[in-house]
Order: C-alpha cells, then structure tokens, then sequence
C-alpha cells in the first residue's frame, strides 16, 4: 500500500489570491464577509467574495470566471511541483457542485456558449487547456465534494492507480445559489457564527483551491502531510435536513477512525464543517460528543470564508495542514456563546499547540457526510 | 371563511404535489404536519412561499410558522386576520 | 477480488428492461417524461407517495432502483451498503427551473421545494433514505458513459471495503432525452443473474459459473443492449 501526501496547494477566496494570503488573514483573524446586495438587489447579505478587481493573472474570456480561477490555481501549484502532469500517471479531479451556473443566467458572458454550465464539457475544456492524459473525475456530491475528492485522491494513490493526483475544488456565488438557500430561509443577515447560541444561518462564499497529492513526499520540504484515510457516509434520513442525531457522520468518523487504527484521544485539532445553520451545527456537535471528540480544540472557518459549497473541504483541509504546520489553533471567528446541545471545545482565541492530527469533517444536502485525517510528518 | 379554506386546500396541493389527494379529504382541524398530511420542513417553506406569492403575506422567521401552518382552520384564521388588518 | 452485476435496468426511448427482458412499453408516443415515468410508477404498482415530490432525476432514479429488486439488501448492513452514480447534465434540468423562478424581478418567488434538488445527489440521497443506505455515496459527472471509471472505482471500494454491495450506474436526464442503466454488484454471484437463462447477447460478455464479472467491457457492453 502506497501513502499519499499534499505535497503543494494554492487558494483563491476572499482573504486574497494565494495560500499565503489566506493563511496570514486567518492568522490575523481577518474575516472576508462583508455585507453586499450583488446577488440579492435591494438585500444586503454577508457575502465573502473574491475581490474581481485584483486578479492577479490575465482573466481570459474564452474561458469563464470560475474557470479562469481553476486554471490560475492549477497552475500556480503546479509551477510549486516538477512531476509530468500530462503523463498517464496523473489524474485531476474536479470538485464542484454548480460549477459554471453562471451561465444559466442571460445576462452574461454570451461569448461562451451555455452547454459550458455541464460540468463534463468544463471538464474536458480544463483537461484541453492543460493536455492531462485523463479526462478529469467531476464529483458532485453537494457540500461534502472536496474533502470526499481529497479522500477518493487518497484511496487511488494508495492502489497505486496514480502517482500524482491533483484536486482543484471550486465554486463561485451567484444570484442562483443566493436566492436558493435564502428561500431556504438558511442565509444569516450578519457574519455567520458557527456553533454560538445566535448562529441563523450560513454566509455564502466562493473560492478555488487546489490541492497536489502524490505518492511521494517532496524532498526539499522538513515537514509532509499524509491523508491516512476517510469515509463517507449518508443519513438516508432526510434530502435537506441534517440528522438530528448526528448518526451518518457518526458513522463516518467511526470508520475513519477504524481505518486509521487512531482515536478520539489522538486528534489534536477537528475542522468543523460548521455552516452555522441551527440544524447543520447541531448534528456535528452531536457526532462529536458520540465519538468522544467535544474536547477536541475545534473551529469552523466559515466566519472566514463563507460557505465555499465544492471548494469548502479543499480549502479549510489546507488551511487546517497550515495551521497544524504553524502548532497554531485559530479562534473560531463568529462564536460568542454555547449554542448546541452538547457543547464543544470552541477555540476562542488563537493559541500554540503541537499537533500531529487533524480531522476534517463535512455534510451536504441529500445527507451526505465525510471525515478524514490528515498526520503531520516531520523530517 | 368556507370559501378561503377550500381555496388554500386546492392552492396546497397544487404547490406540495399532493398526488391523488382532493380538498374534501382534508380535514380543517387535522394537523398539517407529523401525523396528518405527513407534512416536512421543505414543505413549510413551501407554504411560506404560497402564502407570499398569492396572498402577499411575508413571515420572515420560519419558526413562526409552526403556529400558523398547525391546520387549514389556523392556516386560513392567520390569512383572515392578516387580510383584515 | 471478483464482484458480479447482480442484476440492471434500462430505461431510455420510452421502454423498461430489467436484466436485458424488455418489461414495458410506452404506447402512447411523444409523451413526455413527466407522464412517462408516472405510467411506469403506476404500471409496476410502486407505492411510495414521496415519488410525487421528487424532482424528474429523482423520479428516474428512483424508479430504476425500485425495478433493481434490491432483496438482497436485507443480507448486508446499512452501512456497507453504497451508491455511485454518474450522468452528463448533473442536476441542469432542475437547475434551469429554479433560474427562471429568479428571472423575472416582478414575478420572483424561488421555491424551496426545487431549490433542494438543484444537486445531482440529492437523487442519490433519495435512494439511501428509500432503501436504508448508509454507506459511500458518489455523485460523478462525465460528458459520457465512462464505464472505465465507475467500473475502477466501485472496484476500488470493493477492494479495500468500503462496501459490500453498490447500487451503481448511469442516471441522465435533461431537456430533449433521459437515459437509465442500473445495475447491482455484489462479491456473492449466487443472487446475480444467470446470463443461461437470457437473450444470446449474453455470449459476448466474460462470465464466470454463467454469472456476470463487474468489469469496464461487461459494464460497456451491458449498457449498449
């Protein structure tokens, strides 16, 4: 059995065009919502957007917004690394769930035809723009898509199906996503607050990030970050509504656990899914107390980000492996007050801690949920 | 009163996709929701939606459409009262 | 590991086939998918009253998945169970429905009911709640039928047990056409279909013991009956 190891990435949202970017604004607890009624005319909502005016690579109108961003950001993390993406040997995935939806929309890009919104045809324009031998994987598998990407990366290395897998998540806002989960009654009216006792709903966000794995850790670096494993799971209870008893992600933190012989005790650090809608953050802090892990440092980074839909898992899996590089636990930016059942170990204010272990936990709509761990390896 | 009742129960089951069902078959006092017409949240919104789009009745707190959405009787007593007033 | 297709259907240009016998016919022509999948429904006798609030991928999928006759799902757990679907237009049906709901600025009431269904796995999520799955689910999107990878990976969740038995296929639908080929795999072959009994297409595909290999060229071949 082969290991797999993020051996670069690169993020674009709205703390700024690089990982570094992000990572300082989250170090700094710089949040990137702010109130804007671009998706919502005469509603103002808080929306965490990235910052069109600064792109720093030439926006290229043949392609769209979104696939201009995926392609700077592939681009940018394979400039990080030497192997050949057009081999064989390398696979991309794509994790999105409304990928091009601006489309959809007559009022804009005309030039680009609207078969561009089926995510196979923007697949295949990403695989012609880079010559990848392969066809990308498109999961669409709603909120949960990246970090189940990360974990299906993960799985193919380890067989030995691959050598180089390189996962791009991205979604970007819009006036279709917006109006959604505002009729859905799920779209906070400030600065989502995860897990606090007046949390009402999530931000919307929008993001890309790419993550390289490989079969091999990079030489040059002290310190490597392996996936040891993750599961997916789904509460076969309700298409929108989270469990109330947590039992699906239950589930896919107990096989995860399973898989990689670890425990709650050896976890030092769980990045929340933690959209900071009443339900969605109530079941999480359930599974956490089932599976002993309400003492475990956890924050969410939607205060941050927004909720990033397909770039979500990709995202906050980088932001948690730079923090646990950095020992830092980053205070969950939105939280005040206990709002759940069984209260968890919110990280109130950033602190130092060594860390070897983190989980990353996910859920979506259609009652999907997934958990993995990522181990620290230092040289 | 009567009128109001028969008018919502066809506009329900039209917006909730009540397969095969007939207003007369629903009864005024039964609950919506649970046991009754076996009702769920998607569907509360739904009714939230119908109640803004064909009588210009906002509830911006679904919470508070517990109460509202308890039977047709409290359902079209809600949409009086707001006529009303 | 060895995993066999237990059994599949199709349903495209207005007919039913279950393990390769043509099961129903759609007499009434042009009709649309909405009255075609409600004949079905009925047809087969289904009873599931929350078929009717389903969006049209749901409706379809649901309607393979009822036909699949999943008995022996009662033999594995909830959670070793698992789905993995693939299409073309993901959820674009749906999606175009609820963008004209947000286009007209003085007639704009979005509905939550079709808001929801604006992700392909939602019908995914439908199935696991219908049949009590609770394992891995995946939602793939490809401008084809790529046997290769819905083959590779199931094997792949197979291989390091992930599941025990996978409700796998294709579930397409947008505008002009819709397309469903299911099909069930298990490691056990005594359930699964016995090609002897069937059509002689069946001559083509690699067998073992007249039972049907999970392999890319079988599933291929399945698909293009």
């Amino acid at each position: 059995m082969k290991s797999a190891y993020i051996i670069a990435h690169h993020l674009i949202s709205a703390l700024g065009f690089t990982s570094k970017k992000n990572v300082e604004q989250l170090m700094a607890n710089q949040s990137g919502i702010r109130l804007s009624d671009r998706y919502s005319k005469g509603l103002e909502l808080p929306l965490a957007l990235i910052d069109k005016t600064a792109f720093p690579f030439e926006y290229k109108k043949e392609y769209t917004y979104l696939e201009n961003l995926m392609i700077h950001s592939m681009e940018e993390s394979l400039h990080q690394a030497t192997f050949d993406y057009k081999s064989e040997r390398c696979l991309c995935i794509i994790s999105t769930t409304k990928g091009n939806i601006d489309l959809l929309s007559n009022e804009k890009e005309l030039d680009i035809p609207k078969e561009r919104s089926g995510l196979g045809n923007m697949a295949e324009v990403i695989q012609k723009y880079f010559q990848f031998y392969h066809v990308p994987m498109v999961i669409s598998n709603a909120c949960i898509s990246g970090s189940m990407s990360v974990i299906t990366a993960q799985r193919m290395i380890q067989e030995d199906m691959y050598d180089h897998i390189i996962v791009c998540g991205g979604d970007i806002a819009s006036e279709f996503v917006v109006a959604g989960f505002n009729c859905l009654k799920a779209m906070s009216h400030q600065a989502c607050k995860p897990f606090d006792a007046h949390r009402n709903g999530i931000s919307m966000g929008e993001a890309v990030a790419t993550v390289l794995m490989s079969h091999e850790k990079m030489p040059s670096e002290k310190i490597s970050f392996e996936i040891l494993g993750g599961a997916i799971s789904n509460d076969a209870n309700h298409i929108s509504g989270p469990s109330r008893t947590g039992e699906g992600l239950t589930l896919a933190i107990q096989k995860t656990f399973e898989m990689t012989a670890l425990n709650a005790s050896d976890i030092d650090y769980v990045s929340a899914h933690g959209t900071a809608t009443l339900y969605n953050d109530e079941m999480e802090s359930m599974a956490m107390y089932r599976t002993a892990l309400d003492k475990v440092p956890v924050n969410s980074f939607k205060g941050y980000i927004g909720h990033t839909l397909g770039a979500a898992g990709v995202i906050e899996i980088v932001m948690g492996i730079e923090c646990m590089r950095a020992n830092m636990l980053i205070k969950s930016l939105g939280y005040e007050e206990n709002g759940v059942e069984h209260p968890l170990h919110i990280i109130q204010e950033n602190a130092t801690k060594a860390q070897t272990h983190f989980l990353k936990l996910s859920s979506g709509f259609g009652g999907c949920n997934a958990a993995l761990i990522i181990q620290k390896q230092e040289a | 009163m009567e009128d109001l009742k028969l008018k919502l129960k066809e506009q329900i089951i039209e917006a909730l996709n009540l397969e095969g069902m007939t207003p007369a078959e629903i009864d005024d006092a039964a609950p919506m929701f649970g046991e009754g017409l076996g009702l769920d949240s998607i569907d509360a919104l739904e009714l939230i939606v119908l109640l803004e789009k064909k009588y210009n009745i906002r509830i911006e707190d679904p919470k508070d459409g517990r109460a509202i959405f308890e039977s047709i009787n409290t359902m079209a007593a809600y949409i009086q009262s707001k006529q009303i007033a | 590991m060895k995993t066999f297709v237990q059994h599949f259907v199709h349903i495209h240009a207005q007919k039913v086939f279950i393990d390769g016998v043509l099961r129903y016919e759609e007499t009434a022509t042009a009709l649309d998918f909405a009255a075609f999948i409600r004949n079905v429904y009925k047809y087969f006798e289904m009873q599931y009253p929350k078929f009717y609030k389903m969006d049209d991928l749901s409706k379809l999928a649901f309607v393979g998945a009822e036909l699949l006759n999943v008995k022996e799902s009662t033999l594995y757990k909830s959670e070793d169970k698992g789905i993995v679907l693939m299409n073309r237009s993901s959820s674009l049906y749906t999606d175009a429905l609820h963008q004209a709901s947000i286009a007209d600025k003085s007639d704009y009431f979005p509905s939550p009911a079709v808001f929801v269904y604006t992700l392909p796995n939602i019908a995914i999520g439908e199935l696991c709640i219908r049949h009590q799955i609770s394992g891995e689910n995946y939602f793939f999107v490809q401008s084809k039928f790529n046997a290769a990878m819905l083959t590779n990976y199931v094997a792949l969740l197979f291989r390091q047990r992930h599941v025990q038995q996978c409700i796998c296929g294709w579930v397409e639908l947008n505008s002009n056409n819709f397309e469903l080929f299911l099909y069930t795999v298990e490691q056990k072959s005594e359930n699964a279909v016995k090609s002897a009994h069937k059509s002689p297409i069946f001559a083509s595909l690699s067998l073992e013991g007249n039972h049907i290999l999970n392999d890319t060229d079988n599933i291929e071949k399945l698909y293009k009956l």
